[in-house]
């Protein structure tokens, strides 16, 4: 005999199975795994969206339709692919140069708004012209290079900005902090290009840094790793190791901040016959000078995309949290001191004897 | 017994003897001759060795004097009382039933026919540092293994019968002082209660232990090992032995037990540590892994990363079936393997796994009837499978191993959580002879053991 407990049991298997709803889940290989999207300007509608689907022979594969949305043109695309397409994968969202200038808030927002994107995606422009650089294809193609320029573990170096669109929602909502996006170009031999970054004041490109800027921008953000400065001919030391320390003050004129930044460096080229006090001096002296230069840029455009207002932040009322970019930024002094210490002295009895200095 | 009955009595007894065993045809009864004078013996043929009986017999009454003579005979004695059913319980148990005249009546404990074989190596079980003696069927000489390995005044052994058609002998052995009283005190009451059913199975044993009908993973650990058997006594756990049986049972099981074995006790502690966190690990691979397989391919692939997804697809392209199906179509195909070679004999066990593994494994893959990512991950299940302490909790594991499977196929990564979750749950709920599943150890150390 089946007792009351046995078909509660029963009852409950069957509606488990009949009625979670999930019978639309589709296998993997009936999907398109789209790594990069490219959204640019259509010609007849708004957006022209542009999936970049890598497979295992190394092929990509491009599709590409115009709408007045994003969502849209993934539908229309969809709608005359043979597989569904799936964006749980995406990886690299790509601007046009000029959606870029008119605004990026709307992509954005639905770039966190929907579900099966990854908001831990990075976020590039595209300088130059844009169907060239989407559909560059460099052979034979490494199948996700476009993934792996920006992966700290594969392609990025400190030259390069990086932005995700987490912090892009994260920096356009903000009322102390700008975003910096990498702008990208097609390369010759290799994917892409780095070109500098796009500065942004709210959601809209003002101006650009070059590396070298983009190399400073790092460089206060505290990414660093693996960095090489060059000073002079055949002179280059390599970053090991940066202590930043702010001192934020505000005085009746307004905020002024400055930056200590203490930089470990090895010597990685060096001329014979320069001592490394002669090294240290001069790393500080361009950098001091290269790290002024660039502030006074980003003040000029008005873009807060050091993230001087959330180091302000704690110190402000809310109302002038609100009037940050527009009234107080454009008051800010910055000053930025470095220091550089050499850490590969090699001290060689012999040596000292000579002429009493310190040899590398 | 020796004694003496009333005469008409003694012949009415033989007669009923008879009449109640003439079905069996090794009954026989024989004019014998001890000592000068005549008897007649009763006696099962398959179990008494006579000649041998006689020949100690006559040599024992040699011996002494007139007088002492049938004294002598006390030392092969076995006592009961001339009660007709006692009387058929002794034939059937083996014994030599004399009547003299004058009423004169006996049993004697004969030599037995040579039925058990002597003690060997385990069959079933691999040890690699311990010794190598094994049980054998019969329950004395099993008891004595264990007593020889252990030498102890505290070691316990009760022996009972159980069941109503088919008497089964069995001993309860345990440790006093180590054993938790509360479980001897279960296991002692549930044989009391029970001692009427029948034993003749494993089953059967854990049906008289109380022990629920539907269980995932055994709730004894049985070993063919004296040395295992003694490191279970000192873990604290009640062992039955069941005579015609060359396993012992250690009662009850614990959690631990899915991943720890006895023997492991013998290695260096480091090694031990090892080795009982690769059990662990593969208790946990082998259930989760097809379930994975399933999640990944059909209802989460974002959880793979993108170089793995492209692999992934590129090896189901092709794949008529859904992951679900394709999974469970190889599933049973292994199943089917491994319980193929179990039964197999020794000689034809390597070809099977040949056809089955290596020939049929490759065909199905080039074939396009299932992905070769789907190959390996089942593959990886099974032998993680193995991997486990016994084959008993293997088969537990990979029964769930199935609802692993359908449930994260229905619900994704959270399925696979939830089934893991629901069989911790399960777990919980599990309480055999006053120890919970959950234990740590089964020696009563700590409050909550």
């Amino acid at each position: 005999m089946i007792s009351l407990r046995m078909k509660i049991v029963a009852v409950m298997i069957g509606m488990m199975i009949l009625l979670e709803g999930c019978w639309d889940t589709k296998d993997i290989n009936k999907q398109y795994l789209p790594v990069v999207m490219g959204i640019g300007k259509g010609s007849n509608e708004k957006y022209n969206i542009i999936l970049e689907i890598p497979d295992a022979a190394g092929k990509i594969q491009f599709l590409e339709k115009e709408a007045k949305s994003i969502s849209k043109a993934i539908d229309l695309i969809r709608t005359d692919s043979e597989k569904s397409i799936n964006l749980v994968h995406l990886r690299l969202l790509l601007f046009d140069y000029k959606i870029a200038g008119e605004g990026i808030r709307d992509i954005i927002d639905y770039a966190v708004r929907a579900n099966d994107l990854s908001i831990k995606g990075m976020v590039a422009i595209v300088d130059g012209d844009f169907d060239k650089t989407m559909y560059h294809v460099i052979s034979p193609t490494p199948e996700i290079s476009t993934y792996d320029f920006f992966n700290k573990e594969a392609g990025w170096t400190p030259n390069q900005s990086l932005l995700r669109i987490w912090e892009a929602y994260r920096s356009q909502n903000s009322y102390s902090e700008d975003m910096a996006i990498p702008l990208l170009q097609n390369g010759e031999r290799t994917m892409y290009k780095f070109k500098g970054t796009a500065v942004m004041r709210e959601d809209r490109m003002v101006g650009r840094l070059n590396r070298e800027e983009t190399f400073l921008y790092n460089l206060f953000k505290g990414e660093y790793t693996g960095g090489t400065i060059e000073i002079a001919e055949n002179t280059s030391v390599l970053i090991k190791n940066v202590k930043i320390r702010h001192y934020p003050r505000w005085s009746a004129k307004g905020p002024s901040l400055r930056t200590d930044i203490t930089l470990d460096v090895t010597i990685a080229e060096g001329p014979s016959g320069k001592s490394n006090m002669e090294i240290e001096r001069e790393v500080r002296k361009q950098l001091n000078r290269n790290f002024e230069k660039t502030v006074k840029k980003l003040e000029l455009l008005r873009s807060d995309v050091l993230g001087v207002g959330v180091i302000y932040r704690p110190q402000l009322s809310e109302e002038q949290l609100k009037n940050w970019k527009s009234e107080w930024f454009p008051k800010l002094e910055q000053k930025i001191n470095v220091q550089v210490n050499v850490i590969n002295d090699i001290f060689i009895k012999n040596e000292i004897q000579k002429d009493k200095t310190l040899i590398r | 017994m020796l004694q003496y009955l009333d005469q008409d009595y003694a012949q009415s007894l033989e007669s009923e003897l008879q009449e109640r065993l003439h079905q069996r045809a090794d009954f026989l009864c024989k004019h014998v001759v001890i000592a000068g004078e005549k008897f007649k013996g009763y006696y099962l043929r398959t179990l008494v060795n006579l000649p041998v009986t006689l020949s100690i017999l006559n040599q024992i009454v040699m011996d002494k004097n007139n007088d002492l003579k049938w004294d002598a005979l006390h030392s092969m004695e076995v006592d009961a009382s001339g009660s007709l059913n006692a009387l058929f319980d002794y034939v059937l148990k083996g014994k030599l039933i004399l009547f003299g005249q004058e009423g004169f009546f006996a049993i004697i404990e004969p030599e037995g026919a040579e039925l058990s074989r002597a003690v060997m190596s385990p069959n079933s079980e691999n040890p690699l540092q311990s010794a190598f003696d094994a049980f054998t069927e019969d329950l004395d000489t099993n008891i004595g293994l264990i007593q020889k390995k252990m030498i102890s005044d505290q070691l316990v052994i009760e022996t009972r019968s159980v069941g109503n058609r088919a008497l089964k002998k069995i001993a309860m052995v345990y440790l006093k002082g180590t054993t938790l009283p509360e479980v001897i005190e279960s296991v002692k009451k549930k044989l009391d209660e029970n001692a009427h059913l029948e034993l003749s199975t494993v089953r059967d044993l854990t049906r008289i232990l109380g022990h629920p009908k539907l269980t995932l993973i055994p709730t004894y650990i049985s070993s063919e090992l004296p040395e295992e058997t003694v490191q279970n006594l000192l873990n604290g756990k009640v062992v039955i032995l069941m005579d015609q049986f060359s396993f012992a049972f250690a009662f009850p099981a614990i959690v631990s037990d899915l991943w720890s074995t006895t023997l492991d006790v013998q290695y260096p502690l480091l090694f031990q540590v090892f080795l009982r966190a690769i059990r662990g690990a593969s208790l946990l691979l082998s259930v989760t892994l097809p379930g994975l397989y399933v999640v990944l391919n059909s209802v989460n692939p974002e959880l793979l990363r993108i170089q793995l997804a492209i692999t992934v697809a590129k090896s189901r392209e092709g794949v008529p079936y859904p992951s679900l199906i394709e999974a469970l179509l190889v599933l049973l195909l292994l199943e089917m393997i491994i319980e193929a070679t179990i039964r197999l004999p020794k000689n034809i066990g390597p070809t099977i796994t040949m056809i089955g593994g290596i020939l049929l494994g490759q065909a199905i893959v080039q074939a396009k009837l299932v992905s070769n990512l789907l190959i390996i991950i089942l593959v990886a299940s099974a032998i993680s499978n193995f991997a486990l302490t016994s084959y008993m909790n293997a088969v537990g594991v990979r029964l769930y191993k199935y609802v692993v499977l359908v449930v994260s196929s229905i619900f994704g990564i959270w399925g696979l959580e939830a089934a893991l979750v629901w069989v911790i749950l399960y777990f919980a709920s599990l309480t055999t002879c006053a120890v919970p599943y959950l234990s740590w150890s089964v020696k009563g150390r700590m409050a909550d053991e």
